[in-house]
């Protein structure tokens, strides 16, 4: 009887949160339609070629509306045309409309397919819907489903019509409407009509669009409404922003929000922290035992310091991240009873949890919204808006203040990294400023120092021992590893990150360095390698950069228009000792030292023979933290390249007189 | 065929009754002993991250209204042993809530761990913390995080799943990718339905009994059973390797077949028999044999193809199939069974793998040929096995046609990519069953073609170390079939070549690129380019050193693992061919160069040739890697490893090169 079940459905649209968090409502597009008229066709001849260039979809339409008839009511509509030009558009011909299944009912998506002439092949039947689970990665449960519609045809070109209307009793207004869903997507025509009760306004940014909205008051409703025509399709350039910062798109958010119970506006950072603060407020009351734990953990400190980090490891070893999210938990945190109860809770619920304890013991703290990842899109400081997935715990205190990840179950206290630092966050407090910067870290805390001793016998074989100290954000993955692998993992791990010819592992240690300023952690192994050196006859070949990481290339040079993001501020630094085999001499050498550097970067790498006959090879690679202008790809390219080529530098070694 | 059936006898074995009495545990809900709790590390495998300390599924029948249902019991006991465990707290039950064919209830789950106190406790789950996800209108999953978990942490759960399905019993998975100490599985089936047993995956030992039993069905009144129990002990870890088709083979379980019912009212006897009868049952089936018919569209066209293709018999296959491939698109979806009728596969030109097959046989058919559906289990779905006859293991059909040869010619037109005489990599499984209406038939399923490159350099070297050359890149059979793929997921031709052509440079200069498609899909992919570099290439002095395999070298052995304990498989030969001819700059003569060198591992599986030849200006270098046996088992290897360790060691050994005039002028000077 099941035969015919289908498997799980590709999931191919772009979705741009991973833990949704307080994101909020920064789903999908959305859309429109109402009756149109009966001589649109869409013979693909009608395309201009403009909008072909680079393209391999061409939206002929696309229509979204959103009619909000109260704080928290109102309909979306959308009609979407597109025309596929190649197998590279097919997620095209996949329609998707997330809904919440406590505010909304699955919304009814209606479909045709048309030929390259512009005939109409069929139209989207029920078996082409399917009805599916959202939930994000690293979430447990959420009430998210995505409603799909697939109109799927072999012969290139052909364009999809969709449409659907959908009424919601929950906030309507997605964060942001983009007039291109993706890159090498033209638009022939994209509307966005927005239609507020007449009580309320919308607030908006424009980015990357130019036109101001027309806008028009009938009766009830106070409409904006904005119309692009022939827009070119983009492409991503390499090292460049984010798909969310290239596409143009209008940033959205009523005069008046609702959640639950609470009402509020987001007309400042302040008016915005407020509401997410008292939608949160008394959920902090601990029960009477982990009250008296938390003050018998405390009794004998006196340094607020102190305090912080032993109740932060005690969060750390009691509680885990679990994320369940019904309703309008998405917003609202479970309160500190639910964490003490089950042992788990979500990145709010932890940060209040965390938050709960410290004031038990008279330490303030605010939970504060952050876009995580180590590499979030641009942050829009004058637009008070959600432009956040994650929350964290800020501690203030005079000139140093603490920063608490509370769903981490081994970082120490304050550390950050590359998932929230050096970025906007706004701390959720009944007043005052709430618009901060979390810290920012520098190459010498993110840094990887390695020493490496090579002992050569005459068959280009070697002995090799490395240790290598990480720190800062380079000890992210040696910590991780070692917290969430088996023994057994970690050696494979080790095993597909050395990259050498061919190597047994003889053995290996991984622990953390107690006491540091910075997480640090050290890695050491000893190899057998084989081929360590290529042999022929009298000679050996050495590349003296052995366990060497191989640098990305810069491509999108020449017309480059998109700037260059450098995300990681790190330092490389490497000593290689090589013991030669007995009767070896050095019979050439690369053009050491060599030196490169600029604003962005630097790097030198030198080889000396020393006294007692061992050859020494150094090499550091700084990298800054910057956003470059498009007119510094040829000095980045440059400086890559040159790096690159330093490090194939070979020695060579022969034996003999 | 080798390869295969090698596996088979080390994976499969058919169990007999124990003569040792099965050590049956029985555990109560929520009574975990005191030294589970208190427990540091599992004494067996003292790296786990968690280890299953108990675990019993148990098979029973039940009435609900009107129907006789099956019940499966879990009883399960996962204790948390590092941070890296703790994933095991999170559980999701997957059910078919399609029609009320499987439900899950009953759901419990409880924590027991050590607190600060040095106390053990036990926290139960409270009913609102267990979800149900409809994952899409079908299958659903039950969700439950377990609270407090900790490591140190004990974590018990035990549910119910009931089937509508009552004759086919679960498959039990005795090993996971952490190690199990206890696992048991009871299956108490009706008296009269004879199941048969089968092993996979591993060999430890399972203790089988067997004893009647009685079941109360309520108004159905009571019923005489057979209760069998499997206990197995102790199964280590199975731990990820790269390099196989699919993990799922290798895990330790054991299958059970119903293979007749012997009881009063059932007039078929033997439930399942034998192959022959799976092959006539598939005949009959709506969805498979009824679609064997050729429709209109079918009788119309085929003349005229046939016509087209003149008398050649494999021309009129080839061109039976390309209209085939033309006509169809593949749904992205799997299944034996055809998931569209053929007329409308015809129109709509969609559907799964098996209905575009099916069309192929019935054009086939309609030509004159004998060609035949053939069942088979995908690489990815695991291997098959024609030991105990059941149907569940193929996921894919494909077809023979008979050439008056001792073997047929095997099709798979699912792939628009593929020549007609070429199964796609997926398909390499080893075997399948031929289905013909008197009857099944196993055949070996067999790759025809190779895994194939063949690269010429026509190049020069400049006096300042520049090399310019121009490039002949061949890939046939497999390789094309990959290179075709990557052509055709590149936004243009030109990237395509841009990108296949700078791999393994660090700068290079490219012009005159081209890219040759051929005319047919049986024709290799070629792409031609001009270059230029100075990678490869280091001027020292008097010297200029060489590594003469350029790009091509292979410069890391893939096989990294000292050891392996389960095969490696290529699926198809490899043939890698490298010449390359070099006129060395004006004065410059060869110092020293590689030896040459010729191994070949036993009987045939593989072999590496190298050499560098000096003749006046010029230099000629050669490459060939072949690997000719598809799989090789972990005793041997060792020969593979060590063979790749010879090609890495020989690929990279340089040429050295000195001004002759000027150093012997040098040498004056000193």
């Amino acid at each position: 009887m099941n035969k015919h079940l289908p498997s799980r459905f590709p999931m191919n649209h772009w979705q741009t949160s991973h833990r949704r968090g307080w994101l909020l409502l920064l789903g999908l597009l959305c859309g429109f339609s109402t009756a149109w008229s009966q001589s649109e066709t869409w013979a693909v001849a009608k395309i201009d070629a403009k909008l072909k260039k680079d393209a391999d979809v061409v939206v002929r339409v696309d229509e979204t509306t959103y009619r909000l008839n109260g704080v928290n009511r109102g309909e979306e509509r959308r009609r979407l045309v597109a025309t596929i030009l190649n197998a590279n558009g097919k997620s095209f011909a996949t329609y998707e409309v997330r809904y919440d299944r406590t505010f909304s009912k699955p919304p009814k998506i209606e479909g045709r397919l048309y030929d390259a002439k512009g005939k109409l092949l069929r139209k989207l039947k029920s078996k082409d819907l399917h009805d599916i689970s959202a939930v994000s990665g690293g979430s447990l449960y959420e009430d998210n489903r995505v409603q799909v519609g697939q109109l799927i045809h072999d012969e290139y070109p052909y364009t999809v019509e969709y449409w659907h209307t959908q009424g919601t009793r929950d906030q309507l207004l997605p964060g942001g409407w983009f007039v291109q869903a993706g890159t090498r997507v033209s638009v022939e025509k994209a509307t966005l009509k927005v239609d507020m009760p007449a009580k309320m306004e919308l607030f908006y940014k424009m980015v990357g669009v130019e036109q101001e909205p027309q806008m028009q008051v009938d009766g009830q409703h106070r409409s904006y409404s904005w119309k692009l025509l022939n827009v070119p399709a983009l492409d991503q350039e390499s090292m460049g922003p984010s798909l969310r910062d290239l596409l143009p798109k209008v940033l959205m958010v009523p005069s008046s929000v609702k959640l639950g119970k609470q009402e509020g506006t987001f007309d400042s950072w302040e008016a915005f922290s407020r509401f997410f603060y008292q939608l949160n407020e008394g959920r902090d009351e601990l029960p009477v035992e982990l009250s008296e734990k938390v003050k018998e953990l405390c009794a004998d400190l006196t340094d607020p310091k102190e305090k912080i980090a032993t109740i932060y490891q005690f969060l750390q070893e009691q509680t885990r991240y679990v994320s369940v999210q019904i309703g309008i938990g998405g917003w609202q945190t479970y309160d500190a009873h639910y964490v003490y109860e089950n042992g788990y809770g979500d990145c709010k619920a932890l940060t209040n949890y965390m938050k709960s304890m410290l004031e038990e013991v008279g330490i303030p703290a605010y939970a504060s919204l952050v876009y995580a990842g180590s590499e979030p899109p641009s942050f829009h400081a004058d637009f008070p808006s959600s432009q956040f997935n994650h929350v964290i715990l800020c501690v203030p205190m005079e000139g140093d203040t603490t920063w608490l990840e509370c769903t981490s179950s081994d970082n120490p206290p304050g550390y950050l990294g590359s998932f929230t630092d050096d970025r906007y966050v706004v701390l959720l407090k009944p007043d005052g400023k709430s618009l901060v910067r979390t810290p920012k870290s520098s190459p010498e805390e993110n840094r990887r120092l390695r020493t490496v001793n090579v002992k050569l016998d005459e068959q280009g074989n070697a002995q090799v021992e490395v240790k290598s100290v990480n720190s800062g954000m380079l000890h992210d993955e040696l910590s991780g590893v070692s917290s969430q692998l088996t023994s057994k993992e970690q050696e494979s791990w080790l095993r597909r990150r050395i990259d050498a010819a061919s190597f047994n592992i003889e053995d290996w240690t991984l622990q953390e360095v107690p006491q540091s300023a910075v997480p640090t952690w050290e890695l050491t192994f000893e190899l057998e390698g084989k081929n360590w050196a290529g042999k022929t006859g009298t000679r050996l070949f050495v590349k003296p950069n052995g366990l060497g990481q191989s640098l990305p290339d810069l491509e999108d040079v020449s017309d480059r228009t998109q700037p260059i993001l450098l995300h990681q501020p790190v330092l490389y630094q490497d000593s290689v000792w090589y013991e030669l085999p007995a009767g070896y001499r050095i019979e050439s050498q690369g053009d050491f030292p060599i030196q490169v550097e600029e604003v962005f970067g630097a790097y030198e790498a030198d080889f000396t023979q020393m006294e007692d006959g061992r050859l020494l090879y150094t090499r550091s690679l700084r990298m800054e933290h910057m956003e470059l202008p498009p007119s510094f790809a040829g000095k980045v390219k440059e400086f890559l390249q040159k790096i690159n080529r330093a490090d194939q530098l070979q020695v060579v070694l022969k034996s003999g007189t | 065929m080798k390869a295969l059936s090698c596996s088979l006898l080390v994976g499969i074995g058919l169990l007999l009754p124990a003569i040792l009495f099965g050590q049956v545990r029985k555990e109560k809900f929520g009574k975990v002993s005191t030294d589970d709790v208190r427990m540091e590390s599992y004494a067996e495998d003292p790296e786990a991250g968690a280890v299953v300390l108990y675990e019993e599924g148990s098979v029973s029948y039940r009435y609900v209204g009107q129907d006789l249902q099956q019940t499966l019991k879990i009883h399960r006991r996962v204790k948390i042993l590092g941070e890296g465990g703790l994933e095991y707290a999170d559980v999701s039950i997957p059910y078919l809530a399609y029609r009320g064919y499987e439900g899950v209830t009953n759901i419990k789950a409880m924590t027991h761990y050590v607190d600060e106190s040095g106390k053990v406790q036990s926290q139960k789950i409270s009913k609102s913390d267990i979800l149900d996800e409809d994952v899409n209108g079908q299958y659903h999953l039950k969700k439950f995080s377990f609270p407090n978990a900790r490591v140190g942490a004990v974590l018990e759960f035990s549910y119910q799943k009931s089937s509508k399905d009552f004759v086919s019993l679960p498959t039990w998975v005795f090993q996971e990718q952490i190690p199990v100490a206890h696992s048991q599985y009871i299956t108490n089936v009706i008296k009269g339905f004879d199941y048969r047993n089968v092993v996979m995956g591993g060999s430890y030992p399972i203790q089988r009994s067997q004893e009647g039993g009685t079941l109360n069905l309520g108004s159905a009144g009571m019923m005489n059973t057979t209760r069998t129990s499997y206990v197995c002990q102790n199964i280590p870890a199975l731990v990820k390797e790269p390099y196989v088709s699919s993990l799922s083979n290798y895990f330790y379980r054991v299958e059970l077949q119903l293979q007749g019912v012997y009881m009063p009212g059932f007039s078929e006897k033997d439930y399942l028999k034998s192959w022959n009868q799976l092959a006539k049952q598939m005949m009959k089936d709506e969805d498979f044999g009824e679609h064997l018919e050729s429709s209109k569209a079918v009788k119309e066209v085929v003349p005229g193809l046939l016509a087209e293709a003149g008398e050649d018999t494999l021309a009129r296959i080839q061109a039976l199939y390309e209209w085939t491939q033309k006509n169809t698109d593949w749904d992205d979806r799997e299944g034996k069974y055809a998931n569209v009728k053929e007329k409308v596969l015809l129109k709509e030109g969609k559907g799964n793998g098996t209905s575009i097959n099916i069309l192929l046989i019935n054009l086939l058919r309609e030509a004159g040929f004998q060609a035949d559906p053939v069942l088979v289990s995908t690489r990815e779905n695991g291997l098959p096995q024609s030991i105990f006859p059941t149907l569940r293991q193929f996921n894919h059909t494909i077809v023979a046609v008979d050439l008056g040869k001792e073997s047929p010619l095997l099709l798979d037109a699912q792939s628009g990519l593929t020549p007609y005489d070429m199964l796609p990599m997926q398909d390499l499984n080893g075997m399948g069953m031929r289905v013909t209406e008197t009857g099944a038939t196993w055949i070996p399923v067999e790759p025809t073609h190779a895994n194939q490159t063949i690269i010429q350099l026509l190049a020069e070297l400049s006096a300042d170390g520049q090399l310019t050359s121009s490039q002949t890149f061949q890939h046939k059979g497999y390789a094309c079939l990959t290179a075709r793929k990557e052509a055709m997921a590149a936004d243009d031709e030109q990237t395509f070549l841009s990108e296949t052509l700078q791999e393994g440079f660090n700068e290079v200069e490219l012009s005159e690129t081209a890219l040759e498609l051929g005319e047919s899909r049986s024709d290799p992919l070629v792409t031609t380019c001009q270059l230029s570099t100075s990678d490869f290439v280091q001027k020292a002095g008097e010297f200029i050193y060489l590594e003469p395999m350029l790009h091509q070298a292979t410069d890391e052995n893939p096989f990294k693992l000292e050891k392996r304990s389960y095969p490696v498989n290529f699926g198809a030969p490899i043939s890698e061919r490298y010449i390359l001819t070099l006129k060395l700059p004006e004065g410059y003569t060869v110092e020293e160069a590689p030896e040459p060198t010729r191994v070949s591992l036993p009987e045939g599986a593989g072999s590496f040739q190298y050499q560098v030849m000096a003749m006046g200006n010029q230099l000629q270098v050669m490459s060939e890697i072949k690997v000719n046996k598809i799989e090789f088992s972990p005793n041997e290897y060792g020969q593979i490893r060590q063979l790749f360790d010879m090609i890495v060691a020989k690929h990279a050994e340089q040429v050295v090169l000195t001004k002759a005039v000027e150093s012997a002028q040098d040498d004056s000077n000193e």
